[in-house]
């Protein structure tokens, strides 16, 4: 039996990494945001104690640190949120792999670059997977799950976990892996109302694309 | 590398995202074809500040070989040269090659007139396609290395257009010095 998510480590504290170290804060995590810019990093700090004022406590979770083997050590959940380009997302993942936690869960924040192949350098594809934070106007704030062949029932429903505790709706979708093509991203979505039951989420494994192609996006 | 070399040669390296074409240092450099016609990406912004006087000195030199990298006056910019560094062809996309090569000429050049700043922009990633993590890598390997076995330079900028590719190049220049 693994531990509860407890510490979060976020790599980046551009845009998108901010915006999820605040959303893990919310969600009453330790969290860890790096980034190798001394200035990104004190923006982003600025940023999320100016939005996080309601909660005095959320801020006092919020640790930064300069590099990422630092950064990485005690977290149960790394989530990436670097430059988009597919060898930065490789090194990250290499490190992760040589520096987390034996049972650490490696994310990737992003929205194009298959989790197949960032799961495929390290030793530990099962607790490889891709969360996406996504809020737009008017909808509940969503956290897509990106659900890769090897990415394990674990590493989906401890994710699922987290996205409830920070209020989140979940959604999961599949990454099948080509690269390079706009059909790469032909994933059987789902959307989950509750608990993600993990027997459900294996199910899905059967399911035809069509059947969820209502929820499908691309 | 002993300790000390590795700050020394940290210090005199520096990355910020800006506007190359509006470096006062000795030199910028551009991302040039062999036949040196400045036309889109960097090329395009130099000639537009800096005036058609770049382009006639660069018609006059011709084409380079691929690799290698040619200095001309910098018209209206504030740079006093521009070194062209030809990485890719009109026909052909920077390689790995072609980057290491004229990085390293370039900066020889810089070195050959007693220059003490130079500025580069990631040579090759725009639409040379050249991805931003392996540019970095090379660039920032050469220059390394042309400071480690001495230069005028005292300083060379690495100035990137946008947060992604500061990120890419702080980033792996921490895993170089490591």
């Amino acid at each position: 039996m693994v531990s509860d998510i407890q510490t979060i480590a976020v790599i980046g504290a551009g845009d998108v990494g901010r915006e999820i170290a605040l959303a893990c804060l919310l969600g009453g995590y330790r969290t860890i945001l790096e980034d190798i810019s001394e200035s990104r990093l004190e923006r982003a700090a600025a940023w999320i104690a100016d939005r996080a004022n309601a909660s005095a406590q959320a801020s006092s979770r919020l640790r930064t640190a300069s590099n990422v083997e630092e950064a990485v050590r005690e977290a149960d959940l790394i989530i990436e949120a670097v430059a988009e380009e597919m060898e930065m997302k490789v090194e990250m993942f290499t490190i992760f792999d040589k520096f987390a936690k034996p049972d650490a869960i490696f994310a990737s924040s992003s929205p194009s670059i298959s989790i197949v192949e960032l799961a495929a350098v390290t030793f530990c594809p099962g607790r490889c997977i891709g969360l996406r934070f996504v809020s737009s106007a008017g909808h509940a704030d969503v956290l897509e799950l990106v659900h890769a062949p090897d990415t394990s029932e674990e590493t989906v429903g401890r994710c699922a976990a987290i996205g409830r505790r920070m209020s989140k709706e979940i959604v999961i979708t599949r990454d099948i892996g080509k690269r390079d093509s706009p059909q790469r991203t032909q994933r059987a979505q789902r959307r989950i109302g509750e608990a993600p039951s993990l027997e459900g989420a294996g199910a899905d494994d059967a399911a035809e694309p069509h059947e969820l192609s209502d929820f499908s996006r691309d | 590398m002993s300790q000390r070399s590795v700050k020394e040669i940290a210090s005199r390296i520096v990355i910020q995202q800006g506007d190359l074409t509006e470096m006062d240092t000795d030199a910028i450099v551009n991302a040039a074809n062999n036949d040196l016609v400045l036309g889109a990406g960097v090329a395009g912004a130099i000639r537009r500040k800096g005036g058609e006087a770049i382009q006639r000195e660069c018609d006059a030199i011709g084409s380079i070989p691929l690799g290698f990298a040619a200095i001309t006056t910098a018209g209206k910019l504030k740079a006093r040269y521009v070194i062209h560094a030809a990485s890719m062809g009109l026909g052909s996309l920077t390689t790995a090659e072609t980057l290491r090569r004229s990085t390293a000429h370039a900066l020889r050049l810089a070195a050959e007139r007693g220059l003490k700043t130079i500025a580069f922009p990631a040579v090759g990633t725009g639409i040379a396609g050249f991805p931003m993590k392996e540019c970095a890598g090379i660039m920032l390997q050469e220059a390394a290395e042309h400071l480690r076995n001495g230069s005028s330079l005292e300083t060379i900028y690495f100035v990137l257009f946008d947060e992604k590719a500061t990120e890419i190049f702080e980033r792996t220049w921490k895993r170089l010095q490591a």
